[in-house]
């Protein structure tokens, strides 16, 4: 830790400098949309005497502290039209609240994403995505449904989980180690309809990063990576309608002013209509088993004075799927959010959140013998507090409190009705509290070296009321021995605190190129209790706990950035070496549903994990995309399984290719296309077979020894709107996509069963064989969007 | 559990109601040697079994090979051994007299072959008796039946003691042969978690037609046994790992270097019902 002790001296140097003791000035405001008042986040401030700049937070706000003078404040975002403005700074402080003009781009136009495109080179954060909501509503996707996740998956350092899922993997790590958050409230399960779609509806979104390293301190909970969403606001300045009617769902925005520029909401909704068509089907396969989605997102606003913000946000959604009158299944995610903004001072903001989570699903069997309904959920009550401290333009504090109370409730069985064998069994429900302090600054040492460090602290307290099973031997899942120790409400079972410590640099070799550095660690103290490469809604969570340890993660990254031709192209070019600590794996054929001796089942091992990452984008002119290339190795080390010899993890994917491009034609017609490139997954094949009492059985050797066949695919749309009229409102636009044009067969899994013949009659029953199952052949779409 | 296992396989199965398939040939290596001794003692007062075979490749399609010898013997715990002699006709090695298994003893089953030594061990449990098993017509399966006539369910109803954490395994037979769903992969077995004391008209996994026997047998099961089978479930219903898990070997109570399977120790109750019987018609 001998490094501390020179960033401390560094960051005194640099806040006691006698040049700072000279009278200065502080400007600050927020930037919003002119045509929405949505406050616009990472919006560039940049003074041109100075050359130094600074860009909005979170909330769209901003400060910069400058000696009295004359000033020409620069303000600019991505697809908006600069504003200049000249300010005369005397002794006291300025409130500059700007609105930029969306840019309006004619046939013949070439859009420069000036400044904004300088960030990639200039920002101090890497293994950082900014997702381009723009460039996801042209991809062409699945069913015709813009989606974010399915844009994530195309991203350089992440894989999907495979064709049709919403689950992905970072860098290594696993599905349940990305924390996904709505308006700050974790969401545990960000898939409908297994994974066809996400939680997210594309046309509520106002921004959304992706976090895969250099992770600053504010942030924690999970191992691998950040995808933190904002939802719009709502418009401020009139009402306004965006909707959808898809192939396999349909969707409404509505939003609009509560009272013009002080308050306004928004609320949509989304719904599958899948079940429809399942009923008009004569099939009774089909249209016994019915299944469908909805949504809903829900926000308003309320500036009560320039000082004071208030938000509160909520979503809902929820999946059904009903088998016949046999079952029903139905699952989903519920959160709240309210938060406030409080300007303590032209350099002191400050955000207060309460925020609540609910993810449950439940299970219910209708015949009367078995009758019975399985429930579980997990909960979360979270407060926030974090400030925002522009000490001056070399130093931007974070610094702040993050307290949670959270719920396990692993599982409830209850009859359903008399005759029902079923009796009520209810598994322990678990209780944990999380501490976080963090501190973190980002200090400009010159013109070129600029870092980002801080140090976040995590206390995890496992607590009560808890009777735990303390095991003679908790690795033996067979013969379970143990006795009880029973807690009280709130009393400690285990704590469990964590350093986690962060650093970023960036060196700026010249104003169009930088190489940086990161190293971060993370601790994550829930674990998703799952065995499989594609997590399920019937997945609980556990907290830490006796038998379960924080995982940890290391991971340092570096990579070189450049921009090329005045900011349109972008490359950057990444390597990253990470280290994971007690990964909870579990026992061969572990049982891990409704299991109250789980703990027995636990196995932790460690996974290491690297790779080397290429991304070039091109943000302008009528011809635009990007190309994305990963080569990456995961590699699990684990004592109790597999003899103990290492084996790939099983979202190892060796190389994958994302290449994606957007030709605006004219006005009206627009054309997409991405082409996809993935190894194989990792798989456990057999070895030979065996007979055991008329069974024929697999016989395993290696595990995640075989590679399916890679992936790849192309993908095609075109799109038609109308034209833009100052009469008309209402703007449409039709989309017309192809999935897999050229009908690849894209292996899902492969699995063994006895032989059969094509009329799916056993041949032999000493005879086996292997079964590819791939999803989704050739698919057209069309969907209709339209804005009012 | 097991009901609700069993619909998260069917949820499993059923998110690939768009999926598709076709077969493929894999690249496999060499199968290493291996015996597979599959052994069954209970309270039934008969001679009792234990098999060895061998394992085979995977795309091996002849039946896997017996070893035909093999020196094998059970003892329990009270000092009695059990000879097992070669018999080609059921290809198995069979006790040398008729015995009962007693509940509460503990069996150890000693296997030779070709330099080789194994032995496993494993206790009977006692088993409630099968009240009873009725029989009665699924009218929805009437309307639209998967086979032809096969429309009729066998009911059983059983008691489960409260008092007692057990581990059981259902066999399910029509007209004397096992039923395992039309591929052979069907493992009925359970623990108690959540059953409650009676279990009234449970239907078999399978339709019967009019005049078909139906039996069922339940065996109790030892902790070391449920894993088995419930590993052997697993296994048999795997679909890749893509949603459940990595596919690995069962738990075998098989001591010895390169053996699989399981020795089995099991009381059993049985009970059968002719369909159509005017006297066994379930009521409800």
């Amino acid at each position: 830790m001998k490094t501390l002790p020179v960033f401390i001296i560094i960051f005194l140097f640099e806040v006691f400098n006698p040049s700072y003791s000279q009278e200065k000035v502080t400007v600050s405001g927020y930037i919003r949309d002119k045509s929405t008042g949505e406050e616009l986040i990472g919006a560039s401030v940049l003074v041109k005497e100075t050359g130094k700049g600074v860009a909005t937070n979170l909330y769209g706000f901003y400060s910069i502290t400058l000696i009295p003078g004359i000033y020409t404040f620069v303000f600019s975002y991505i697809g908006h039209q600069n504003v200049e403005e000249q300010v005369g700074l005397t002794k006291d402080n300025l409130n500059l609240n700007i609105e930029l003009q969306e840019q309006t781009v004619g046939l013949h136009e070439v859009v420069i994403h000036g400044e904004g495109a300088a960030a990639h080179v200039e920002n101090v954060s890497m293994s950082k995505i900014v997702m381009n909501m723009e460039h996801i509503k042209k991809m062409p996707s699945l069913f015709g449904e813009a989606d974010i996740i399915k844009a994530i998956q195309m991203q350089p350092g992440v894989i999907s989980a495979g064709e049709g899922t919403s689950s992905y993997f970072v860098r290594g790590g696993s599905a349940d180690q990305n924390l996904i958050l709505i308006d700050e409230a974790p969401v545990y399960d960000p898939s409908h309809l297994f994974g066809l779609f996400s939680v997210f509806n594309s046309d509520v979104i106002k921004d959304a990063e992706l976090y895969k390293g250099g992770i600053p301190a504010q942030y924690g909970g999970r191992l691998s990576s950040l995808l933190d969403v904002r939802i719009k606001d709502g418009n401020s300045k009139k009402f306004s309608m965006t909707g959808g009617i898809g192939t396999l769902a349909s969707r409404l925005l509505i939003e609009g002013p509560i009272k013009k520029d002080k308050s306004s909401f928004l609320i949509s909704g989304r719904r599958s209509y899948l079940d429809i068509f399942q009923r008009m089907s004569k099939n009774p396969d089909i249209n016994a088993n019915l299944v469908y989605f909805y949504d809903f997102n829900a926000k308003v606003n309320w500036k009560s004075t320039n000082k004071n913000r208030f938000f509160a946000s909520a979503y809902y959604g929820r999946d059904n799927f009903s088998f016949g009158d046999d079952a029903a299944f139905d699952w989903g995610n519920a959160t709240f959010t309210f938060r406030w903004n409080h300007l303590f001072s032209d350099k002191l903001f400050a955000n207060t959140s309460f925020i609540l989570s609910r993810f449950n699903y439940g299970l219910n069997i209708k015949d009367p013998v078995q009758a019975l309904t399985w429930t579980a959920n997990m909960d979360e009550g979270r407060f926030k507090m974090d400030f925002d401290y522009f000490l001056n333009p070399q130093n931007h504090l974070i610094f702040g409190y993050h307290g949670s109370y959270k719920r396990f409730f692993p599982g409830k069985v209850v009859p359903r009705s008399e005759e029902s064998f079923v009796k009520t069994v209810e598994l322990d429900k678990m209780y944990a509290m999380e501490h976080n302090l963090f501190v973190g600054n980002e200090q400009k040492l010159s013109e070129r070296l600029m870092l980002q460090y801080g140090l976040r602290f995590t206390l995890f307290q496992n607590i009560g009321p808890a009777a735990i099973r303390i095991y003679d031997d908790p690795m033996d899942n067979i013969n379970i021995q143990y006795h009880i120790e029973e807690y009280d409400d709130f009393e400690v079972i285990r704590s469990f605190p964590a350093l986690e410590p962060r650093f970023s640099a960036r060196y700026l070799l010249d104003p169009n190129s930088s190489v940086k550095l990161s190293y971060n660690r993370m601790v994550q103290n829930i674990h998703l209790i799952s065995n499989s490469t594609v997590p399920v809604p019937f997945n609980t969570w556990q907290p830490s706990s006796p038998y379960l340890e924080p995982q940890i993660a290391d991971q340092i990254a570096g990579g070189y950035f450049r921009n090329l031709r005045d900011n349109t192209l972008k490359f950057s070019a990444e390597v990253y070496y990470k280290w994971m600590q007690r990964i909870p794996y579990f026992a061969d054929n572990a049982n891990i549903f409704f299991n109250p001796d789980l703990a027995t089942e636990f196995r932790p091992g460690s996974i290491q994990a690297y790779g080397f990452e290429l991304f070039l984008e091109k943000t302008a002119g009528r011809l635009n995309g990007t190309v994305a290339y990963t080569f990456s190795n995961a590699t699990v080390y684990n004592q109790y399984l597999n003899g103990g010899e290492p084996f790939p993890a099983n979202y190892n994917r060796r190389h994958n290719l994302n290449l994606s491009a957007f030709f605006d034609l004219n006005e009206s017609w627009s054309f997409g296309g991405t082409w996809l490139y993935s190894s194989g997954r990792p798989i456990t094949i057999p070895a030979g077979r065996y007979e055991f009492d008329g069974y024929n059985v697999d016989y395993i050797t290696s595990r995640n020894g075989y590679l399916l066949p890679p992936v790849h695919r192309l993908d095609l749309s075109a799109s038609f709107s109308s034209r833009r009229s100052k009469q008309k409102r209402w703007r449409g636009s039709w989309v017309f996509a192809i999935y897999n044009v050229y009908n690849r067969k894209n292996p899902y899994t492969i699995y063994t069963r006895v032989a059969k013949d094509d009329d799916n009659m056993i041949v032999d029953p000493s005879q086996k064989e292997a079964v590819m199952v791939y999803l989704f052949s050739i698919l057209p779409s069309i969907t209709y969007n339209f804005t009012f | 559990m097991t009901s609700v296992r069993n619909w998260i396989y069917v949820w499993l199965v059923l998110t690939g109601l768009w999926a598709c398939e076709e077969r493929i040939e894999l690249d496999i290596e060499q199968v290493p040697d291996g015996y597979v001794i599959d052994g069954l003692l209970t309270n039934q007062f008969k001679q009792h079994y234990v098999r060895i075979k061998k394992m085979v490749d995977f795309y091996d399609t002849a039946r896997t090979p017996d070893v035909k010898n093999a020196r094998v013997v059970v003892l329990d715990n009270i000092g009695n051994v059990y000879d097992y002699s070669w018999s080609s006709d059921q290809g198995a090695y069979f006790s040398n007299v008729k015995f009962s298994g007693v509940v509460g003893s503990v069996y150890r089953m000693e296997v030779e072959l070709d330099g080789l030594i194994f032995h496993a061990v494993d206790s009977m449990r006692p088993i409630s008796d099968i009240t009873e098993v009725t029989w009665t017509l699924d009218a929805y399966e009437e309307e639209n039946p998967q086979k032809e006539g096969y429309f009729y369910q066998a009911l059983l109803t059983t008691v489960e003691p409260q008092e007692t954490k057990d581990y059981y395994l259902f066999k399910i037979y029509r007209n004397d042969t096992i039923q395992r769903f039309d591929d052979n992969s069907g493992v009925f077995v359970t623990d108690d978690i959540a059953i409650g004391e009676i279990i009234k008209n449970l239907p078999a996994p399978v339709y019967f037609a009019i005049d078909d026997w139906g039996k069922f047998e339940t065996y109790s099961l030892t902790p070391e046994a449920f894993k088995y089978y419930f590993d052997l479930s697993q296994i048999l219903n795997n679909d890749g790992g893509m949603f459940g898990g990595v596919p690995a070997n069962p738990v075998s109570n098989i001591v010895g270097e390169g053996g699989l399977g399981f020795f089995q120790v099991s009381a059993v109750a049985s009970d059968s019902v002719q369909i159509g019987d005017p006297d066994k018609e379930a009521s409800f």
